[in-house]
């Protein structure tokens, strides 16, 4: 798969993206590709600037320095609205949403967002709205989330509000997947699970993973980016990246 | 309300308005500045008391009422402004802390809508209490003696040295706020909670004193603005709205929860209106507003707040 | 938003019909009065729309209003008075264009910021009615008010037919306009505003422009204020710079919390019991201001969710799944309270 991924154009890509606050350089000069059908873990000690980068693809983060490119487009800079709408989709670290409304509705809204709104609809019910409503609940189904669908989403499990936040995030039907932390507190058994649907979605989508548990991440990850102080210390496949006496010592010291 | 009298007062009072000779820019310059400082003592204390403790006070105006009223009261009854004057600083203190106290306090985490209607019964209670107190008339407060002369600043202009002295008083009381602040204990301590409210509960301090203190303070120094004021522009029903109003457009500009921005924004807003006024009167009143608008445009966070 | 419950449309329904039969029974005087308490209550549904339902307090909503009211004045001849099919529209337009002008630049801002701005942009209008000419400057002017004709044929009615014909006209506007925001927050529309009233970061990141809909909220706002400022002119055929000024918007805010800012019927409550408290402290007291400050320090001290949130001991969990608060903010309310 060496070879497929030089030949294939990449989905998403940064080139010497940076990001200063104040004189500080939470990221600098990071490169990396995307490419469909294919999951790209993004691993590296805390305060590595994992975070402040997947904020600067999310558009959460306008960068300082560099480019972000989809499909060969320019779009750094955008505002998350667009980013999202251009099809990069993310999850939150912290669960983050519409804590008051129903389950169904928060998925809803997010297919609602990228179908857009028609003025003729203006005063027509949106629990009539069909179509919306069947892709929430084809999402919720996706993640494993249902018979919870009218229940106010802050009172869900932890877990349960983790897959919602995956839901939602699919519910705009995006390219690319940008997925930070998405295991922090679930559970094994629900971990497990979370596996086969990250391989599964990994087949269709574009997808940028952060995460902390290693052992997870070997075993999921077709290439891997290792970040030390806001840049890029070395990337490659994982037995490469595992074998990497520089990551070793920076990063993942005995576990390997 | 009465708009007429809550800003142009400074030209209206002098003998210069509406002469474009060089002194009469002069003179137009020191109102500005004379309006703008007494700006700043209302307008600080608002950006304080929203970058400590996140509220919104709308009664600052009410507060800056009750000053110039205090004024009228305190020097009708001695004859003295000299007393007036540390009255209402002594007087803005004790207020501030009862209303810190026994009102605020409960506030501070409740919706915005509370705190406004809140702040907004404040305004009435205040007004009908001036009015059962003081009554609806407007009235006059004598400039004191010592100080109702002209200054010659050069030949054939003078300037009130009762101004002048509002104009010194001001800017002490501002740098008194300035060394507060920065280079004060307390004053660093006031900065990182108006940065990072959680941090003063980690620095294990007293989260309610300093409430206490900042409020007493912004306090005071409406009540001292109003005390200043009284003199020039006579007292009378609803004085703290027009000045209220054009304290948020000097926190707007100059970025909520900064003082320096706010000293900065209130002079800039000072000049503004008194010198728009002066030359432009057809847009009379409107000045402040558009550069409001031309800096929401440009940065709505403020000239001198944090860029976002 | 919407009564969640069988009980809930009876006691709407029957709310409507007693309103529709105040005419009947009560002196001329109280009829006026019935009329005021209608505007005002179309102005605090209005305001609504934004504080309510999509979380933004705003303190120049008045500006919007009065503006309706300027604009009736400015385009009626001085010997008689226009249609009301023509004043209402172009009252409406007007104050819709205001608030698309003044709601582009504040909702630049979030938050207290917002507020503040659109106080001072309120304010703004205030001084140029006061101090310009224009409207007959602080003191205010009389207008011809809007006759009721259609298609050449107008409605001639007595002194005493008058104030009741517009107390009607009042009551199908704010019929209507219950109705049109009902409809409003239950389509996908009125689901982003709750959104954004929820948790507007979280809006963006699933792909919403939520200035945009915060625009069109406020627009709407805008134009339904501009609703109750023409009624206004068409029952007092008066305006003053008051009408503009902050007070007002002030006043709409109370009445929204007096009455309950979760529920659509809520603001209607609160209008018409402001209303009747008004009178009622200034024929006993002549001291109104007094009386409703404190009566607004125990509505915000006592009732957090005004008089539609006084509920039965078992109605809460319904209550709060409503409202949407999350318990946690809800327990260090109450804890505050004790």
């Amino acid at each position: 798969m060496a070879e497929s991924r030089a030949a294939s154009a990449p989905l998403l890509s940064t080139s010497a993206l940076g990001r200063n606050f104040g004189g500080l350089a939470a990221v600098r000069d990071v490169s990396i590709c995307l490419h469909q059908g294919e999951l790209h873990a993004v691993i590296g000690p805390n305060g590595a600037g994992k975070s402040t980068l997947v904020n600067l693809l999310s558009g959460h983060l306008a960068p300082t320095a560099g480019l972000i490119q989809l499909d060969g487009r320019d779009i750094s800079g955008e505002p998350a609205w667009r980013m999202t709408r251009l099809g990069i989709g993310r999850s939150f670290q912290r669960t983050n949403v519409m804590s008051s409304l129903s389950v169904l509705e928060n998925v809803r809204l997010a297919a609602q967002a990228v179908a857009g709104l028609r003025l003729s609809r203006l005063f027509t019910p949106a629990a009539r709205e069909n179509v919306l409503v069947e892709a929430a609940r084809h999402c919720l189904e996706r993640v494993g989330l249902m018979g919870v669908e009218d229940r106010p989403c802050g009172l869900l499990s932890h877990g349960e509000q983790r897959q919602l936040e995956i839901a939602m995030t699919l519910a705009a039907r995006p390219r690319v997947l940008l997925l930070d932390e998405p295991l922090a507190g679930m559970g094994p058994e629900e971990g497990e699970r979370f596996m086969h649907l990250l391989k599964d979605l990994a087949r269709e989508h574009a997808i940028l993973l952060i995460e902390h548990d290693m052992d997870f991440v070997f075993a999921v990850a077709d290439w891997m980016t290792v970040m030390v102080d806001g840049t890029v210390l070395a990337e490659g496949r994982p037995p490469a990246v595992r074998a990497n006496a520089e990551v070793q010592r920076a990063y993942l010291g005995g576990h390997a | 309300m009465c708009p007429d009298r809550c800003s142009p007062f400074a030209i209206r009072n002098s003998p210069f308005a509406h002469t474009m000779d060089v002194a009469g820019l002069l003179a137009q310059l020191l109102n500005g500045l004379q309006y703008g400082l007494l700006l700043f003592l209302i307008a600080s204390g608002l950006t304080l008391i929203f970058g400590v403790m996140g509220i919104i006070n709308l009664a600052h105006g009410s507060l800056f009422m009750v000053g110039a009223y205090a004024a009228f009261v305190v020097t009708s009854a001695t004859g003295s402004l000299w007393i007036a004057l540390p009255a209402g600083m002594l007087g803005g203190i004790i207020l501030g802390l009862l209303l810190e106290r026994f009102l605020f306090r409960y506030f501070y985490r409740r919706e915005h809508l509370d705190q406004v209607l809140l702040t907004f019964a404040l305004i009435l209670l205040f007004e009908e209490a001036r009015s059962l107190v003081v009554g609806n008339d407007f009235y006059s407060v004598p400039v004191p003696p010592a100080l109702d002369f002209s200054i010659p600043i050069t030949e054939g202009f003078s300037y009130s040295a009762y101004r002048f002295a509002v104009i010194g008083m001001c800017l002490l009381l501002a740098l008194l706020m300035f060394l507060w602040i920065e280079r004060t204990r307390l004053g660093a301590i006031i900065r990182a909670a108006a940065e990072k409210p959680e941090m003063v509960d980690v620095l294990g301090i007293d989260a309610r004193r300093i409430h206490l203190i900042v409020f007493a303070v912004g306090t005071a120094l409406a009540l001292t603005a109003g005390v200043l004021a009284a003199p020039l522009y006579s007292v009378y029903p609803n004085m703290g709205d027009g000045f209220l109003i054009i304290s948020f457009v000097v926190v707007v500009i100059g970025g909520l929860g900064s003082v320096s921005g706010a000293f900065w924004s209130a002079l800039l807003i000072g000049l503004v209106d008194t010198l728009g006024k002066a030359y432009l009167p057809v847009v009379a009143g409107l000045g402040v507003y558009v550069l409001m608008a031309a800096v929401l445009l440009w940065r709505p966070s403020g000239l001198f707040g944090p860029r976002s | 938003m919407l009564p969640e419950s069988k009980l809930g449309w009876m006691g709407l329904a029957l709310g409507a019909a007693v309103l529709a039969a105040v005419p009947l029974f009560v002196r001329p005087y109280y009829v006026e009065l019935g009329t005021y308490a209608l505007i005002a209550a179309m102005l605090a549904l209005s305001l609504n729309l934004l504080v309510g339902c999509t979380g933004l307090v705003s303190l120049g909503h008045g500006a919007f209003y009065g503006l309706a009211a300027y604009t009736v004045y400015l385009i009626t001849p001085e010997e008689h008075g226009l249609s009301l099919l023509v004043t209402l529209p172009v009252a409406v337009l007007a104050a819709g264009v205001a608030a698309l002008v003044v709601g582009a630049l504040s909702l630049r801002t979030r938050g207290f910021f917002f507020l503040m701005v659109t106080l001072a942009f309120g304010q703004m209008l205030f001084f140029l009615f006061h101090d310009t000419k224009i409207g007959g400057g602080a003191d205010g002017a009389f207008l011809a008010r809007p006759t009721l004709s259609l298609l050449g044929f107008e409605l001639e009615l007595t002194r005493r037919q008058r104030p009741v014909a517009i107390y009607y006209i009042g009551l199908v506007q704010m019929v209507a306009m219950y109705a049109g925001l009902a409809l409003l927050l239950r389509s996908l529309f009125g689901r982003v505003l709750e959104g954004i009233r929820v948790n507007e970061n979280r809006m963006q990141a699933i792909g919403y422009n939520t200035y945009r809909y915060k625009l069109a909220a406020f627009v709407i706002a805008g134009m339904l204020a501009g609703v109750a400022g023409h009624m206004w002119a068409l029952h007092r055929g008066f305006v003053n710079p008051e009408l503009v000024g902050w007070h007002r918007s002030a006043e709409a805010l109370l009445m929204i919390l007096f009455g309950g800012l979760n529920t659509l019927h809520g603001p209607i409550l609160g209008a018409l019991a402001f209303t009747g408290l008004g009178e009622v402290a200034q024929l006993l007291t002549e001291r109104k201001l007094l009386v409703e400050g404190l009566v607004i320090l125990f509505v915000v001290l006592l009732l957090p969710n005004g008089l539609s949130g006084m509920r039965l001991p078992g109605g809460w969990k319904r209550g709060l799944a409503a409202t949407g608060r999350p318990p946690a903010e809800r327990g260090a309310e109450s804890l505050r309270h004790g």
